[in-house]
């Protein structure tokens, strides 16, 4: 007569399904073998998808790795900030663009020096300004390009990446996380259903912060449903 | 005296202007050497299979007009 009872896991409709394949059966293998082929199988139910540049979440992912990837270690949940965050230096960039349209005749109406500069000088500063205006937009792209977390089947590895002279890349293993929770502030975050995962880690070692995630409610969801198969909670 | 004339004359404003153009012009190569520097390390760490190429050849495209600049400005300015 077993003395506890184990409640089979009910796939609840519209959750993402996470498959693990306990090799219980197979008790002859090494223990690493049993834990190679454990985190081989994990996965998260549904096709194979690509990356694309402007990708902000991505399940299964298929072609993007990242350095130190163990050949069997597969990516599970690919993540960027949501896109809408990028609204503001967007805004400001249109907004960069067309000030020459509007300023230069507004000089011109105040007769102002700078306009008497020969035509050469005229010309080759409307360039410059066009070519800091790309850097300034550019730059601001890959800041938020080469933010990125990923959720593998052995680990939670988070990538920051700002103002060109900051990186920092932390990993975990998934034994090691203790929860997820998200925060999801504000009428805008709400609209477009982005919000703040924090992954917190055992003992001293930082936590995860995946700042506006999209869809955090999923992205919980599957980190805890791979730390409950990990046996952590 | 004639040759003094020179320094007081709207022709070295447009050499001071010149001179000033240059030097943010070669600071802003600078920055961009460090842009493309920083695009390929990153790279390295994040292995995208479709953008990887967009994303450095955007980053080779800026270093390469901003030199044309500079030796455009040095030679007509």
């Amino acid at each position: 007569m077993p003395d506890i009872f184990v409640e089979e896991h009910k796939h609840k409709k519209g959750e993402p399904k996470i498959n693990v394949h306990t090799h219980l059966e197979h008790s002859s293998g090494t223990y690493s073998e049993e834990k190679t082929k454990l985190s081989a199988e994990h996965h998260i139910e549904g096709p194979e998808a690509k990356v694309h540049v402007f990708s902000s979440f991505c399940r299964n992912p298929s072609d993007i790795f990242f350095k130190n990837q163990q050949p069997n270690e597969k990516v599970l949940l690919f993540l960027r900030k949501h896109m809408i965050t990028n609204l503001r230096w967007i805004s400001l960039s249109i907004l960069l663009i067309l000030a020459p349209i509007f300023v230069v005749p507004l000089l011109v109406f105040f007769d102002v020096g700078l306009i008497t500069l020969p035509i050469r000088f005229t010309v080759i500063f409307l360039g410059f300004y066009y070519l800091v205006v790309s850097a300034y937009i550019y730059v601001h792209f890959i800041t938020w390009y080469f933010n990125i977390s990923f959720v593998t089947d052995i680990r939670v590895v988070d990538i920051d990446f700002s103002n060109l002279i900051y990186k920092n890349i932390a990993a975990t293993k998934l034994s090691l996380v203790q929860d997820v929770s998200f925060d999801q502030i504000g009428v805008i975050p709400t609209f477009f259903d982005y919000g703040d995962v924090l992954v917190q880690t055992a003992g001293t070692m930082e936590n995860f912060d995946f700042e506006s995630s999209p869809q955090p409610e999923n992205v919980v969801h599957i980190i805890h449903d791979l730390i409950g198969k990990h046996g952590t909670v | 005296m004639e040759q003094f004339n020179f320094l007081i004359g709207p022709a070295f404003t447009l050499f001071l202007i010149k001179i000033f153009f240059l030097a943010v012009s070669a600071l802003f190569i600078i920055f961009l050497i460090v842009v493309v520097r920083q695009v390929y390390s990153m790279n390295t760490i994040v292995h995208d299979i479709h953008d990887e190429f967009i994303i450095k050849s955007a980053a080779i495209i800026l270093f390469i007009i901003s030199l044309s600049l500079f030796l455009t400005a040095l030679v007509i300015l």
